[in-house]
C-alpha cells in the first residue's frame, strides 16, 4: 500500500491527500451543489446574470447573426439566444 | 504506478459550478462536447501508435497523459480534439447545444496559448521547422500577445459592453493554464 507520506528532496515531508479522500471530497461537493441546485434554486437563478450580462442578449443576437449567415448555421444561433433567454429567465427586473 | 483516472479537486469544484448555474440541457451538452474532444484526442493517439498512460481531470480541463511521440505527432494529436468538435457540428440539426458548446470549446481549445491544444501544435509545428530555443521563445512571445489581448478584449466586453463575467473567467481561465505546469507528455 502507498504511504500518503512522500519524500521531496530538499523540501522537508509534505502531506499527500489520498486518492479515495479526494474522490469522497469530489462527491461530496457535487451533491452539495445537486442539493443547492434542487432545493435553492433562487440562489443561481440570482448569480446567472452576473455571468451572462444584463446586455449579453445583444451579444447571443450577434453571434445568432454570425452563424446563421453560414449554410446551415442557423440552429447554433437558435441555441444561443435560447441559452440566453434560459439564463436571465428568472432575473429580477432591474 | 501512475493512476489511470487522476480526479483533481478543481475539476470537481468547476463541474459542479457549472452545474449549478447552468440549465441541466447546456451542462449535459458540456460534457459530451468535452467527451467528444478527449475521444479525438485519444483516437488520433490510437492511430498514430501513441501510448495513452491515464487522464487527469483538472480545473482547466481534462489532460490525456500519453507516452513519448515526435513534433509531428504531436501536432496531428493536439488538432485532434478541436477537430472531433467541429466534425460534431454535423450534429447541428439535431443537438444544436452539444454543437454549440463543441464549438465554443474547439474555439477556447485552438488559441494558440501553449498548453492549451492550439498553442501545442503552433509549438510543434515551430519546432519542425525552427531549432528548439527559437521555437520555444516565439511560442512563449505569442502566448503572451494573445493572453495579454484576451484580458484586454474581456475587460472591454465585461465594462463596456456589459456581457457579464464570462469573458473575463475565460481570459484568466486561458491566462491561469498559459502559467500552469509545462505539460510533458501531456495532451
Amino acid at each position: 500500500m502507498e504511504s500518503p507520506i512522500q519524500e521531496y528532496p530538499g523540501k522537508g515531508r509534505r502531506t499527500t491527500i489520498p486518492c479515495a479522500a479526494r474522490l469522497a471530497a469530489s462527491l461530496l461537493l457535487c451533491a452539495a451543489v445537486l442539493g443547492c441546485k434542487h432545493f435553492y434554486p433562487e440562489t443561481a437563478s440570482r448569480l446567472r446574470p452576473w455571468l451572462v450580462g444584463k446586455d449579453g442578449g445583444r451579444t447571443a443576437a450577434a453571434f445568432s447573426r454570425l452563424v446563421s449567415s453560414v449554410e446551415g448555421g442557423a440552429p447554433l444561433g437558435r441555441a444561443a439566444e435560447t441559452f440566453y433567454a434560459e439564463m436571465t429567465a428568472d432575473a429580477a427586473p432591474s | 504506478m501512475p493512476r489511470r483516472l487522476d480526479v483533481g479537486p478543481g475539476w470537481a469544484a468547476v463541474t459542479a459550478l457549472l452545474c449549478w448555474l447552468c440549465p441541466w440541457r447546456v451542462f449535459a451538452a458540456f460534457l459530451a462536447a468535452a467527451l467528444c474532444h478527449e475521444a479525438g484526442h485519444a483516437a488520433a493517439l490510437c492511430a498514430l501508435g501513441v501510448r495513452i498512460d491515464g487522464i487527469s481531470l483538472r480545473a482547466g480541463g481534462a489532460v490525456l497523459r500519453t507516452g513519448p511521440m515526435d513534433y509531428r505527432r504531436e501536432l496531428l494529436c493536439a488538432l485532434a480534439g478541436p477537430a472531433a468538435n467541429l466534425l460534431a457540428l454535423a450534429l447541428r440539426r439535431v443537438w444544436p447545444d452539444f454543437c454549440l458548446v463543441g464549438l465554443g470549446l474547439a474555439a477556447f481549445n485552438l488559441l494558440p496559448v501553449f498548453p492549451l491544444d492550439g498553442g501545442r501544435a503552433l509549438r510543434a509545428a515551430l519546432l519542425l521547422v525552427f531549432p528548439e530555443h527559437a521555437a520555444r521563445a516565439i511560442s512563449a512571445w505569442v502566448a503572451a500577445a494573445v493572453c495579454l489581448l484576451l484580458a484586454g478584449g474581456a475587460i472591454w466586453l465585461s465594462a463596456a459592453e456589459h456581457t457579464g463575467l464570462w469573458p473575463v473567467l475565460a481570459a484568466a481561465l486561458t491566462a491561469l493554464r498559459a502559467v500552469g505546469p509545462d505539460g510533458k507528455n501531456v495532451l
